[in-house]
């Protein structure tokens, strides 16, 4: 170390940082350590009462605080923000978005906001974000970071690989200066709501159709599973009213995501051994449903289940050869930055020409000699978590390709795999014997799951960034549309 | 344990109650008295009766804290940036009264720099950046994004996106580089430039893009080797390593041979040895010296001895003593009486019949025994000399120790620790002919 003095970076400023993630969405003020607020990135639509005509009266009404999303209510939606790390419904976004910020007492006229976005984001999302914040809700400044800007300011990184496993994506960003390179973002849809489909058709495999939401039960009493036709003991309570399926698979979100997080693993050796029938041995690992049935996985199918992000190929559900219903036509190769762009029918970053550039191009052909290789190497099969690394790492200069190499990151609560960071490592050595591969991975969960809102914090409360917020001013004198192009490329 | 507990223990306590309800109509006074008498003979039982823990009376609450100094003031306060043009007003909390903090520079504004890039004009382009390949627009685009991105190359690349057009990364950076050269040697044609712009402008023209790209293709297939390209190199860094020790080992050595087989020579000057009182005190410092390394006192080194023979450390000096003494010899010492007399009075034979014999040097006082004064060698040299004299049928000490035959045992060890040095010397260097021969013919 050098014997310099030391800058202390930080001036707080109480700004406000908003990580609005594909399963959670995090608040809290810059500086803190942790998010004051996470909350599943989903709000609960209730309409009014039915009338006689059978006509729903228009008065809508929307809830946000987790509890009370939990609770059954008649007419009662749950309806999802994200949808691939964007922000999809804007309006539901802003009103959930009011309601932390009423719960954080937030002074809009003296308190900066900054949003994470995925590197994704479309030029027309972000100046919707820009209008949002500034207009609709009033904020003196507004900032957006890209998310793996973010995690590497968390890790304290510059250049830095983001491996980001969420909910909805996989991504792998190569951050260079803190700043992103988003034309070389890899990603893929085998993530977390990947493994969650995967784990329901298991469960449907044993004749366990659909997971009884814990609202539900009045009692129950505990139960093993023995063979497919087996009944579980408990009693159902009686609601006068129906309730809307979006509520049960909210409900049910909950449960998968305990079942990943208590019974998942990842091995790097290919998985033999017993099968099925050993589901009653001692490997085996029991668990209880909210009905109190226990079923029980068996340590082989443990290990396919989480292996399947390395090998989305291969995907367990239960029975050998299973397709994962809702993803039989995603073959992502990787490719997430043309994926996400074409399908979706929605200009990305890349495609969107901004208006002082007049003409526009063949945007798809804008890629040089290398990478148009690279992606032609990337057949048309789903590819795992390796192989967008590597993939990465290959498309990467070479003279960044060691340093990035050494400084690969993970982060997003699906990372927390058991063995799955030991397995990235191990494959990736064996792909590139030459590179020194090294994965930081934080061992504290929060910080895991929070990395990009750790991030933002951290960004938002240093006293060089304070010239970087969009003011309300300059939104007024330049225009969302151009201050999009020139601030947030 | 308390005192009720002893009287407890010992039953006193009912004699006591029985002895003292009766005493309940007496008056305060005596019984009081009594009481004390029997607390004294049980304090007398008990020996010192201090309680375990030493009780002290604190307050109930923490205590004030007490502090002369006055608490600074915090003040909440808003501040505007230097480095934002649009004059955003932001709050921050700042130590002191608010009006400190007034006219003063917002601290992290100094850290907003920017890199200075020449600036680039459609007049200017069409004067001396004119290029087929290159238009205006394009060079303009290159330009913007060197400037937002402070001239990170990878970023820049990543973000360059003009009409689809196709630029590798050097191509960038050549483009960038020479642009920058000619608006530099444009601009600074007709004044003077300082040699900071010179070298600037001479390090923007040596960029060439081949040697870039060759450099960028050796490094990626460096990148490339296969686990076991990358074992056999390094097993053969590992390999380069050891010979160049055992070049370094074998130099050395040569070295010492060399040196050897060179006669010594003095290599300072020697005429502060000329006296004899300088010889006394040279002989001191020797025998100083080797008292040092706790070897046995020896008799001075004798003058025929080779200076290779004696341990390395004061080398030096050994050998202006070996080099220095034949010269003494030439000018013997002044005979002292008794020598003189003998000398006068016997001839060589009669002396030599007598046993008597002249010494020139200075003998340590006392008795001593011959033999002790045959000189002794390396414990490694000492045995392999013992081996070769066992081979010859010599005994390891003389039999009869008369002078001669002790000068000839001296003469005797001497050239055989020569002769195991000579042989161990060629040994070594045949083994190295033979390896230079082999390696000749592979």
């Amino acid at each position: 170390m050098s014997a310099a003095p030391q800058i202390y970076g930080a001036d707080e400023i109480s700004a406000i940082v908003l990580d609005p993630g594909s399963y959670t969405t995090k608040v809290g003020y810059a500086g803190h350590d942790s998010p004051l607020i996470v909350s599943p990135s989903y709000y609960g639509e209730q309409k009014g009462d039915v009338d006689m005509d059978g006509n729903g009266s228009s008065e809508k009404k929307l809830i946000f605080d987790e509890n009370s999303l939990y609770a059954p209510k008649e007419n009662f939606e749950i309806k999802p923000i994200l949808k691939n790390n964007m922000i999809e419904d804007w309006d539901g976004a802003v009103e959930q978005w009011k309601f932390f910020f009423g719960r954080l007492d937030v002074n809009p006229a003296d308190q900066p906001l900054l949003i994470t976005e995925s590197t994704l984001n479309s030029y027309s999302n972000k100046a919707k974000a820009m209008e949002v914040v500034l207009e609709d809700l009033q904020f003196c400044a507004f900032s957006l970071v890209n998310q793996p800007t973010c995690v590497s300011f968390a890790h304290g990184r510059p250049n830095c690989l983001v491996v980001d496993i969420g909910h909805d994506l996989v991504t792998c960003t190569p951050v260079v200066d803190g700043i992103c390179l988003k034309n070389q973002v890899m990603g893929v849809r085998y993530a977390g709501a990947y493994l969650n489909q995967e784990l329901t058709q298991v469960l449907r495999s044993r004749g366990i159709d659909h997971i009884d939401p814990l609202y539900k039960i009045k009692a129950k009493n505990p139960s093993y599973w023995s063979k497919e036709e087996f009944k579980p003991d408990w009693e159902s309570r009686k609601f006068d009213y129906s309730i809307s399926k979006s509520f049960d698979d909210f409900h049910n979100l909950r449960v998968l995501q305990e079942m990943k997080e208590s019974l998942l693993q990842c091995t790097s050796e290919i998985v033999t051994g017993p099968d099925t029938e050993s589901l009653t041995s001692s490997s085996a690992r029991n668990f209880e449903l909210p009905n109190g049935l226990n079923v029980p996985f068996s340590q082989k199918e443990r290990c396919l289940l989480g292996n399947s992000i390395f090998s989305p190929e291969k995907p367990y559900t239960g029975q050998e050869e299973g397709i994962v219903e809702g993803w039989e036509e995603i073959t992502d190769n990787g490719n997430i930055v043309n994926v996400l762009g074409g399908s979706k029918g929605e200009k990305t970053s890349k495609e969107y020409v901004p208006l002082r550039r007049s003409k526009k191009g063949e945007d798809e052909e804008n890629e040089d000699g290398d990478k148009t290789d690279a992606s032609k190497k990337l057949a048309n099969k789903p590819n795992g978590l390796t192989e967008i690394v590597n993939q990465c790492l290959l498309n990467l200069d070479i003279d960044l390709k060691p340093q990035l190499a050494n400084n690969i990151i993970l982060s997003g609560s699906t990372s927390l795999i058991p063995g799955l960071g030991e397995r990235l490592n191990q494959e990736l050595t064996d792909l590139n014997p030459g590179l020194k591969i090294r994965i930081h991975s934080v061992g504290n969960p929060v910080e895991r799951k929070y990395a990009s809102w750790v991030g933002g914090s951290i960004l938002a409360s240093l006293g060089t960034f304070h010239q970087l917020w969009v003011s309300k001013k300059e939104y007024e004198e330049v225009g969302a549309e151009r201050l999009v192009v020139s601030r947030f490329r | 344990m308390s005192s009720s507990d002893i009287l407890d223990v010992l039953n006193i306590q009912s004699s006591h109650v029985q002895k003292k309800r009766p005493g309940d109509a007496k008056p305060a006074g005596p019984k009081k008295k009594k009481q004390g008498t029997m607390n004294r003979e049980l304090y007398n039982l008990i020996g010192q009766n201090a309680p375990p823990i030493a009780m002290e009376k604190t307050s109930k609450f923490k205590s004030r804290l007490n502090s002369s100094v006055k608490t600074t003031p915090w003040s909440y306060t808003s501040f505007v940036n230097e480095a934002r043009q649009d004059g955003l007003e932001l709050h921050h909390w700042i130590k002191g009264s608010s009006d400190l903090a007034k006219d003063k520079e917002y601290p992290f504004a100094k850290f907003n720099s920017k890199i200075n890039i020449p600036e680039l004009t459609e007049d200017n382009y069409k004067e001396s950046l004119g290029s087929e390949d290159w238009s205006f627009e394009e060079t303009k685009h290159l330009f913007e994004l060197a400037n937002d991105f402070d001239i990170n190359w990878f970023v820049i690349y990543d973000r360059y996106d003009f009409d689809g057009a196709e630029r590798s990364l050097e191509d960038l950076k050549e483009r960038f580089y020479d642009a920058c050269e000619k608006l530099l040697t444009k601009k600074y044609e007709s004044s003077y430039t300082d040699e900071k712009t010179q070298t600037l402008i001479d390090n923007l023209k040596s960029f060439d893009k081949s040697k870039e790209l060759e450099r960028k293709e050796y490094l990626s297939r460096l990148l490339q080797r296969n686990p076991t390209e990358i074992a056999e190199e390094q097993s053969l860094v590992i390999e380069a390593r050891k010979f160049e020790l055992s070049a370094k080992k074998m130099l050395q050595e040569r070295a010492g041979l060399l040196q050897l087989l060179d006669s010594a020579q003095s290599t300072g000057s020697v005429s502060q040895y000329l006296t004899s009182q300088g010889l006394t005190q040279l002989y001191n410092n020797l025998m100083l010296a080797d008292k040092g390394k706790k070897r046995k006192v020896e008799v001075p080194v004798p003058p025929q001895i080779d200076s290779s023979l004696i341990r390395g450390s004061d080398k030096h000096k050994k050998i202006t003593a070996a080099s220095i003494a034949p010269e003494s010899a030439k000018k013997p010492e002044p005979l002292t009486h008794a020598s003189e007399m003998l000398a006068k009075r016997l001839s060589a034979e009669e002396r030599e019949i007598y046993g008597l014999t002249i010494h020139q040097d200075k003998i340590s006082a006392g008795v001593n025994l011959r033999s002790n004064k045959i000189s002794s060698y390396k414990p490694a040299v000492q045995a392999k000399i013992a081996s070769t004299l066992n081979e010859l049928g010599i005994s390891t000490k003389p039999t009869i120790p008369t002078g001669k035959v002790c000068e000839k045992f001296d003469e005797l060890l001497h050239a055989i620790s020569i002769l195991l040095e000579t042989k161990r010397q060629t040994d070594k260097l045949e083994t190295e002919i033979r390896l230079i021969q082999s390696q000749r013919e592979d």
